[in-house]
């Protein structure tokens, strides 16, 4: 019997589903894995490098991502969609890894003011307008406003994820929308 | 999820209509995929051996025990270095009491640790960053203890040897956490 990994990665792509692959990659195949990644890295990628603000955190955060997938993805329910589910789960992780990130320059400069440890904010032509703008919000707040604005989310599921009071999303979301327009204006 | 498609709370606050428009029309036209701008999958491929490993990033540790090292070498050197200036020549009834206090916080700090350290006693995790940190951690602690037994009344050496306390006491959570995760990790449930 031909193993998995031999199947040619065009075949997987052209006549696979995402639920098919998730079934192939959860038994171990990486190829079927890869394609997996080949379909979404982008929209991962999208998605933490709004989080991050920045190129190197966002490529952490997106590794993060895919190995999470990778240690997870036999827990996949096939009755849902894997776009959704993936979604879910690449927003945590990123969240977890922002977390871990912030925490752990926290942990090691106790005495330095947490403003003063923005991130470089990306300004290549290549990006959206709103990519520019976004990456200069305070990290809770840039946060706050992606998931709300782009990623669709509703302020009790941003509270939720994050561990903050409802009042404090939609507070971080209003300025952050102040903000956005007057560097707009 | 539903995208929000009304902000009332954001309508009457907004400050002109216009910026609020272009506000908005730049968030229905910005993309759902953005290209990285590097091969994320070398590396991603390099570690889904480890499909059971814990998912914290070894580099990130290696990284976090080098900052530990880095910062503690430098405060450690500045104080040492500033401690004699204010070593007194002859201990004072002040100075005993400091140093009676300097005890007592070391002991309950000993005993603390001792019992954050029984939960990995049994993980041999030597070579492990973290660990490596937490011992760079407990010497610095023990370098400043001496420091300040020779200055009691230095309040930066003060300053110093809690926060090093702080800091060992942290990543000996830090550390206890790491491995109630790896023992705990097979028995997750369906969530994500």
């Amino acid at each position: 019997m031909k193993r998995s990994e031999d199947i040619d990665i065009n075949t997987l792509d052209n006549l696979t589903s995402d639920s098919q692959l998730a079934t192939l990659a959860a038994n171990g195949d990486k190829s079927a894995f890869h394609q997996l990644y080949l379909r979404h890295h982008q929209r991962v990628y999208a998605i933490s490098f709004r989080f991050a603000g920045q190129h190197a955190l966002a490529e952490e955060v997106t590794q993060e991502c895919f190995i999470r997938l990778w240690n997870k993805i036999d827990q996949f329910n096939q009755s849902s969609q894997f776009t959704t589910w993936l979604h879910r789960l690449c927003v945590r992780q990123a969240i977890n890894t922002m977390k871990v990130q912030h925490t752990f320059w926290q942990r090691f400069l106790p005495f330095q003011d947490n403003d003063s440890l923005i991130e470089p904010c990306e300004q290549a032509a290549e990006y959206h307008q709103l990519d520019k703008y976004i990456c200069r919000l305070p990290k809770q707040m840039r946060i706050v406003f992606v998931l709300i604005a782009i990623e669709g989310y509703q302020h009790n599921d941003v509270a939720q994820l994050l561990g903050i009071a409802q009042g404090t999303s939609k507070n971080h979301y209003f300025k952050a929308k102040q903000l956005l327009q007057e560097m707009l204006s | 999820m539903k995208k929000s498609s009304s902000e009332p709370h954001l309508s009457a606050a907004s400050h002109s209509a216009e910026p609020l428009n272009h506000l908005d029309k730049l968030i229905a036209s910005a993309p759902h995929e953005i290209t990285p701008r590097h091969d994320l999958w070398p590396a991603i491929e390099a570690r889904l051996h480890k499909k059971n490993a814990p998912s914290v990033n070894d580099n990130r540790w290696r990284n976090v025990a080098m900052a530990a090292c880095i910062t503690l070498a430098v405060l450690v050197t500045w104080q040492w270095d500033k401690a004699p200036e204010t070593l007194p020549t002859q201990a004072s009834s002040l100075d005993l009491q400091l140093i009676n206090d300097i005890d007592q916080i070391a002991l309950r700090h000993a005993q603390q640790v001792q019992q954050l350290q029984i939960g990995v006693m049994q993980a041999n995790w030597q070579g492990d960053p973290l660990t490596q940190g937490i011992q760079e951690l407990t010497v610095a602690a023990n370098k400043a203890q001496q420091a300040l037994e020779s200055a009691p009344q230095n309040q930066q050496l003060w300053q110093l040897w809690l926060w090093l306390q702080q800091r060992q006491i942290h990543l000996l959570k830090q550390q206890n956490k790491r491995f109630d995760f790896n023992a705990n990790q097979y028995t997750q449930g369906t969530s994500i």
